[in-house]
């Protein structure tokens, strides 16, 4: 593998049962980026993660960390990889202190003082038992774990599931600390688009198994159109728009996002039996949101309407 | 590697109280009552323990496991710079240390609870927590066996459970016949315990996390056949309990050696065994028979002329050696057998019989010892070199109080003297108290050194006939003295036995018209008959020809049919076990001892055993074509088939996860989902359709 590279997989698969959560995944992880790793739930993000982590057997194709198959990392490959499980998972039982021995006694390159200097930044008591803290500073302990190791890659699952906003700043903050260098990576799987948008550099969106989207963020939002059709009906069922992702209603007015728009899709968009057409800007979160809604079929919970 | 040992032990330390609670509660139900006064207390111990040893492992076995199967403990631990192989063994040492501690800091209190108020208040002995602390370790083969079935991905409804039934078949198996463990037999037990948690613990390591998939799957192979074979043989038993129960016990016929009475010859008679309508006893009927003469030919249908009476169970067996004398009773046991007014006895096992008195309180208060009778609270005197209540079962029976008898000599106590009085000086190599059914005193015979002597039992006037059988189904309430009649022991004669008989298990004997007969065994058709004033001389023959009764069930039956369902490996290991434990518990197994020499059952048994076999193979070769199996492995599992029989096909769907298909885009056959090409046309996957809506820049 190319070392520009601290990710890729080939081909990944894998079944749960008779049902593919991740399909033929062709996916790169440049060094020293943060790439956000989008996609509703069920999308395929943790089974992704888990099978780089090398906790989940693929059930075809390669992918490789650091330039090792994942089903056979070391653990010296281990060391150099930080990892954080969903929901900051931490042994109840254990004390602060007792997590940070935990860390050292299974982490060569341990950095006691960062994980203590982390842990008081978010004013914890190193005696205090892991039951006994709030959810952030649980997520505080988890990142101070994960950093402390001094690892070249970061991979994140949905670190910031239910922080408050000081805690979210802070975790933000750590990420964008962290990756100062230019030498680390980070993979950071997140519903929060605001989050992603202020600390990563790259997007890869997961839709029912697949990356539709592996690109820079500008690139995404450059090549993400949208229009207002006033339309009495859904303008996109009798014609069609070439790269149409989404066509949601708005009241009485339809909102069509579409990838890559060209001058096929400018003359289509003229064509539509629509009584107003106007052109408008498309942030990041309707771009992206825009591509996870093309799987759910409501877009509230009061309208069934379909997308 | 010491982290991971100290998370485990922090997280399931906590569980330590509740395992002292429940130790403790079995060795205070394993207690004997205040009531009254009985033996056993390490067979109570040990099955208390049996159920409860077992119920722990695999609580540790499920408690360590269950959370770290989850994605996000199971993410937190393994991200880790520690190897899978590290997690594993930090579980099961942590698990050994929490259970050993559970069980055995209340068993070393107990036992010193035991030393501090045993014997003088119970007859029970702090040496008796021995067995159930072996059954207890071999109990902890549970937790391996519950970290397979945990880390397994197949369906619980499907063979999930498997691994766990070798563990618990061994565990039930010996702590059920732990009421005979001495101190010989639990180290053995503790050995058997440690190869088993050894050899289950490599099969569970190749199980975590599908580490063997890849190096060890032959442990897996391994395992997992073992417990199939134990599923195949379990339902066969089962079906041959309920055959059993409904079907009729056929009439059995036998050819065997009876003495006649009046003249004293060996004959070989046919009889015919059969349950009486009425009272519901088995009773037997002669249908022919001839005397052993020295003719070549013996033919046993001859019909007997005139009224001729012979004595039932002629030939006595007696074991060679006191080697091979069975059982071994365990440390401490109850001497029924030695009944005395006001006392119970208890053999423990350092030689001595202990007397105890249960009103108005239990008391220890005699001691009896091959040289004399002692006051209870010491084990004084010279002791007995064997439990030495085996023997004059005759004499129980009849009411009289047993000598008693070991490997120096027989004895007699004088309940009045308070003394003991020996009847014969041994050595004793083997011995047998014979058990006449016309009301005559028993007789004895001795084997001592090479030399068998007849002895006879006369009152203080010379007299034999002092003895006064019960009637039939009575036994006497009613202890009659010995003593009265200052029993004394004389020999009848005496016979040098041939080495070759010699060197024999045990041999069944008999006294003839011309000295002592001596019989290989029932089976035989030659016996040595001995006297003291000629050579030994062999009688040999043959029987005529249509006379060759099969031995042990005469007609078809379901259940020798049923037996040879069970997989080869099991028959075999059945048999190995009948060897070395004649006694053992299989009731299959007590069936084949009958149909091996049964021409016409054999024949049966191959036959169906042959069939088994052969759906078996078809079995495999369908399974290894669905679940694709390469030929080798193929020709593998058909050839264990064997040994295996009707496991093989069962030990395949466990070892194996059945492959998932797709159709093939490309031939639109079923292809395997795990296979980077089609196997049938050699299409790789279609990339999904591109939707144009993708955005890949040129950096990914």
């Amino acid at each position: 593998m190319s070392d520009t590279h601290v990710i890729r997989t080939e081909r990944l698969t894998r079944y749960f049962g008779r049902r593919s959560v991740v399909r033929e995944l062709n996916f790169t992880v440049p060094r020293g980026s943060v790439v956000g790793l989008l996609g509703l739930n069920g999308a395929g993000k943790t089974t992704t993660i888990r099978m780089l982590m090398g906790f989940l057997e693929p059930t075809r194709g390669t992918c490789q960390v650091l330039g090792h198959d994942s089903r056979t990392l070391s653990p010296e490959t281990r060391a150099r990889i930080g990892h954080t499980v969903e929901g900051h998972f931490l042994y109840p039982w254990m004390r602060v202190r007792d997590c940070e021995r935990f860390g050292r006694e299974t982490h060569p390159k341990w950095d006691v003082t960062f994980f203590e200097q982390s842990v008081r930044r978010f004013g914890i008591d190193c005696e205090a038992k892991v039951s006994w803290l709030s959810r952030g500073q649980r997520a505080g302990v988890s990142l101070a774990s994960t950093l402390a190791g001094d690892p070249e890659l970061l991979i994140l699952d949905d670190p910031a599931l239910g922080l408050d906003p000081v805690s979210r700043r802070a975790l933000n903050e750590t990420i964008i600390e962290f990756c100062e260098s230019g030498e680390r990576t980070v993979l950071l799987s997140s519903h929060l688009l605001d989050d992603v948008e202020r600390v990563a550099d790259r997007v890869a969106l997961m839709v029912d198994g697949r990356m539709l989207v592996d690109s820079t963020l500008d690139d995404f939002r450059s090549r993400v159109t949208a229009w207002i059709v006033d339309s009495a009906e859904d303008p996109t069922i009798h014609h069609t728009i070439p790269g149409m992702v989404h066509c949601r209603p708005i009241g009485s007015r339809w909102h069509v996002t579409v990838a890559d728009a060209g001058a096929e899709t400018e003359t289509a968009i003229d064509h539509l039996n629509a009584a107003s057409v106007e052109r408008v800007d498309v942030t990041f979160e309707d771009a992206v949101l825009a591509y996870l809604s093309r799987s759910r079929v409501g877009h509230s919970f009061y309208s069934g309407a379909a997308s | 590697m010491k982290a991971l040992i100290w998370k485990e032990l922090r997280e399931n330390g906590r569980w330590l109280p509740l395992g002292w609670v429940i130790v403790t509660f079995a060795c205070l139900m394993s207690l004997p009552s205040r009531q009254y006064v009985e033996a056993g207390l390490s067979s109570r111990l040990t099955l208390g323990l049996a159920l409860l040893g077992p119920l722990m492992a695999f609580s540790l076995g499920v408690l360590q496991t269950f959370r770290d199967t989850q994605a996000a403990a199971g993410g937190y631990l393994q991200h880790r710079c520690v190897t899978e192989q590290q997690v594993f063994w930090s579980k099961m040492i942590a698990a050994m240390v929490v259970y050993l501690t559970a069980i055995v800091l209340p068993l070393v209190l107990f036992a010193c609870w035991i030393e501090m108020h045993g014997l003088e208040k119970y007859p029970m002995r702090p040496i008796e927590v021995l067995p159930a602390l072996a059954c207890s370790l071999l109990a902890f083969s549970l937790y391996p066996a519950t970290l397979m079935m945990m880390t397994r991905s197949a369906s619980w409804w499907g063979t999930r459970w498997f691994p766990m039934v070798f563990a618990v078949s061994i565990t039930g198996v010996f702590s059920l016949a732990s009421d005979h463990y001495a101190m010989k037999m639990s180290f053995v037990v503790g050995f058997i315990a440690i190869a088993v948690v050894s050899w289950l613990s490599l099969t569970a390591l190749s199980f975590w996390h599908g580490h063997g998939e890849r190096t060890h799957r032959w442990l897996q192979v391994g395992y997992l056949s073992v417990c199939s074979v134990i599923i195949v043989t379990f339902g066969v038993h089962l079906v041959w309990g309920i055959v059993g129960e409904t079907e009729p016990s056929p009439d059995q016929v036998y050819n065997q050696f009876e003495i006649e009475t009046k003249t004293r010859k060996p004959w070989l008679l046919m009889l015919q065994f059969y349950e009486d309508e009425k009272t519901h006893k088995q009773k037997r009927r002669v249908l022919g028979g001839a005397p052993i003469d020295g003719s070549p030919v013996i033919d046993p249908t001859t019909p007997i002329s005139g009224e001729k009476e012979f004595t039932e169970y002629g030939f006595n067996y007696m074991f060679t050696s006191e080697l091979n004398v069975y059982p071994n009773y365990g440390f401490i046991n109850a001497a029924t057998e030695f009944e005395r007014s006001q006392l119970q006895y208890f053999y423990d096992d350092r030689g001595y019989l202990l007397g105890y008195q249960a009103k108005p309180k239990v008391r220890w208060v005699q001691t009896i010892a091959a040289d004399g009778v002692y006051k209870g609270g010491e084990l004084a005197g010279k002791p007995f070199t064997r439990r030495p209540i085996d023997g004059f079962r005759s004499f129980r029976e009849a009411g009289y109080p047993i000598p008693l008898i070991d490997s120096n000599g027989v004895y007699l106590v004088d309940d009045d003297s308070g003394s003991i009085r020996t009847l014969i000086e041994g050595p004793i190599d083997g011995q047998i108290v014979t058990d006449p059914k016309d009301g005559s005193t028993p007789r004895m015979f001795i084997l001592s050194q090479g030399t068998l002597s007849e002895y006879r039992f006369l009152n203080a006037s010379g007299s034999e006939d002092w003895f006064e059988a019960p009637p039939e189904g009575v036994r006497f309430e009613k202890l009659q003295s010995l003593a009265v009649h200052g029993l004394v022991a004389e020999i009848v004669q005496s016979v040098q036995v041939p080495d070759s008989l010699l060197n024999r298990r045990h041999f069944g004997v008999a006294t003839t018209d011309t000295g002592i007969a001596v019989l290989e065994d029932e089976w035989s058709r030659r016996f040595c008959q001995l006297s003291s004033d000629k050579p030994a001389e062999l009688i040999e023959f043959s029987l005529a020809s249509g006379t060759e009764i099969p031995r042990g069930y005469y007609h078809f039956n379901l259940k020798t049919a049923l037996c040879g369902l069970i997989p080869a490996a099991m028959l075999a290991a059945m048999r190995a076990w009948n060897l070395v434990d004649s006694n053992s518990g299989f009731s299959a197994g007590y069936w084949l001892q009958g149909v091996w020499l049964n021409d016409f059952q054999t024949t049966v048994l191959f036959s169906v055993f042959a069939v088994a076999c052969l759906v078996a193979v078809l079995l495999t070769l369908v399974i290894a074509w669905k679940y694709e199996l390469n030929r080798r492995t193929t020709m593998g599992w058909v050839t264990s088939v064997l040994a295996l029989g009707l496991a093989a096909p069962l030990a395949m769907i466990a070892t194996y996860d059945r492959p998932r298909r797709e159709l093939c885009s490309a031939c639109s056959k079923a292809r395997r989902i795990d296979a980077a090409t089609c196997e049938h046309c050699g299409a790789e996957w279609q990339v999904p359709m591109s939707e144009g809506i993708e955005i890949v820049d040129r950096a990914a």
